[in-house]
């Protein structure tokens, strides 16, 4: 039918979690069968403190409309400090990436354990439902951002 | 503030007692400042101990035909002063290696500053669009030409992440997107250790506002992080008691 044709805007999300916690909580979701938000890409680091501040630009620059960031509560960390130096650079970087332009309603961070399937399945649906509204982002440098260059 | 002759006769002493190989300065040339090298005390004639170039010449410590004359003294303003201590906290530098005379150049930084948190607060008014457009506009301009990294001495790093090619974490051209990248990282990476010289704007060829970055991040390490360990760079510490607010 005509009118199912026009749906709301896809949008993307991209998680990067941790493999010992969210990962494994983003699994549990899974195999407790909790309906969630579709519009999420999960990718798997060994830990917080691996994911460097450029993953979160490089995501933005390949059509991202939002990114969670995900990994072990305070003092959960499989490794036992990366989640806080993680979190000491998340503060900086959120600023930075708002002051550059990048809305902090499309920069998500949380906690979520292994056994916290439901607050997974909670958080993207929150986000997914959040991100909706704005609508799909405007990205630096993209041609739809600039003046439309004009070729002789 | 010290007499001029004072400061001549030492950088004199320490070049003739061999007890520096180089003393680095700013001296005048056909109106302009520019930076000198006295290898003797002749040399020291050249040298200004008045004038600042805008350049950091602490970021002339971590270059290796630099270090062959080891140890060396350099002409310090307050910026430049900050920037070796940074350098010997991440032991790029030995201290028995630098010794720093006083330099008499008017610091107008208050001034700076003062301009730069205006400009800082009126773009924190805006939508993240319209800061988006704003950095667009300037990063626009940019060539990728890296003066801002080169007269950086925080940037010491043999191999820049931004030449790394597999992956290419910063795209090479000068488009927008990896314009914003490359902007991003140099800011993210002065996190805690920027000493706010301006080197950095001073440089670049297409007059990007690269302190108002700097500033920014200056002021949120200094809001968030009161009390971090000066023996310690920040990002390569924690605290319990960091900022949990933002994590859902």
């Amino acid at each position: 039918m005509q009118a199912e044709a026009v749906t709301k805007p896809k949008i993307k999300i991209f998680a990067f979690v941790c493999n010992w916690c969210t990962y494994a909580g983003a699994d549990l979701a899974g195999t407790s069968r909790i309906n969630y938000a579709a519009d999420v890409r999960i990718i798997r680091h060994t830990c917080t403190g691996r994911i460097d501040p450029l993953f979160l630009v490089k995501a933005f620059e390949n059509g991202a409309d939002a990114v969670i960031v995900s990994g072990c509560h305070p003092n959960d960390c499989h490794y036992n400090e990366g989640n806080y130096l993680a979190r000491r650079r998340w503060t900086v970087v959120r600023k930075l990436l708002d002051f550059m332009g990048i809305d902090n309603r499309r920069v998500y961070f949380s906690w979520v354990s292994a056994a916290e399937g439901a607050k997974w399945a909670d958080l993207v649906n929150r986000v997914s439902k959040s991100v909706s509204e704005l609508g799909p982002a405007r990205h630096f440098g993209s041609p739809a951002t600039q003046a439309q260059e004009v070729r002789p | 503030m010290k007499p001029v002759e004072e400061l001549k006769a030492t950088a004199a002493q320490l070049l003739e007692g061999k007890q520096v190989g180089l003393v680095i300065g700013f001296g005048r040339y056909r109106g302009r400042a520019r930076p000198v090298f006295a290898r003797n005390a002749a040399d020291v004639a050249n040298i200004d101990f008045g004038v600042d170039g805008g350049q950091n010449l602490a970021s002339y410590l971590t270059r290796n035909a630099i270090r062959k004359m080891f140890p060396v003294a350099v002409v310090a303003g307050d910026a430049t002063r900050r920037s070796v201590d940074v350098l010997i906290r991440e032991h790029q530098v030995k201290p028995e290696n630098v010794v720093l005379i006083d330099s008499n150049a008017v610091d107008a930084r208050a001034e700076r500053d003062a301009r730069l948190d205006a400009e800082i607060e009126r773009l924190w008014q805006l939508s993240p669009d319209e800061r988006m457009k704003f950095w667009e506009g300037h990063f626009d301009r940019c060539t990728r030409c890296y003066a801002c990294r080169q007269s950086c001495p925080n940037c010491y790093c043999t191999t820049c992440k931004a030449d790394k090619n597999r992956p290419a974490w910063v795209e090479t051209s000068a488009h927008g997107r990896g314009n914003f990248s490359w902007h991003f990282m140099r800011a993210f990476h002065q996190a805690g250790r920027c000493v706010e010289c301006g080197a950095c704007e001073t440089a670049c060829a297409a007059d990007i506002p690269l302190m108002l970055l700097n500033r920014m991040v200056a002021r949120v390490v200094a809001e968030s992080f009161p009390a971090t360990d000066a023996e310690k760079s920040l990002l390569s510490g924690w605290s319990k008691d960091d900022d949990n607010s933002f994590f859902l």
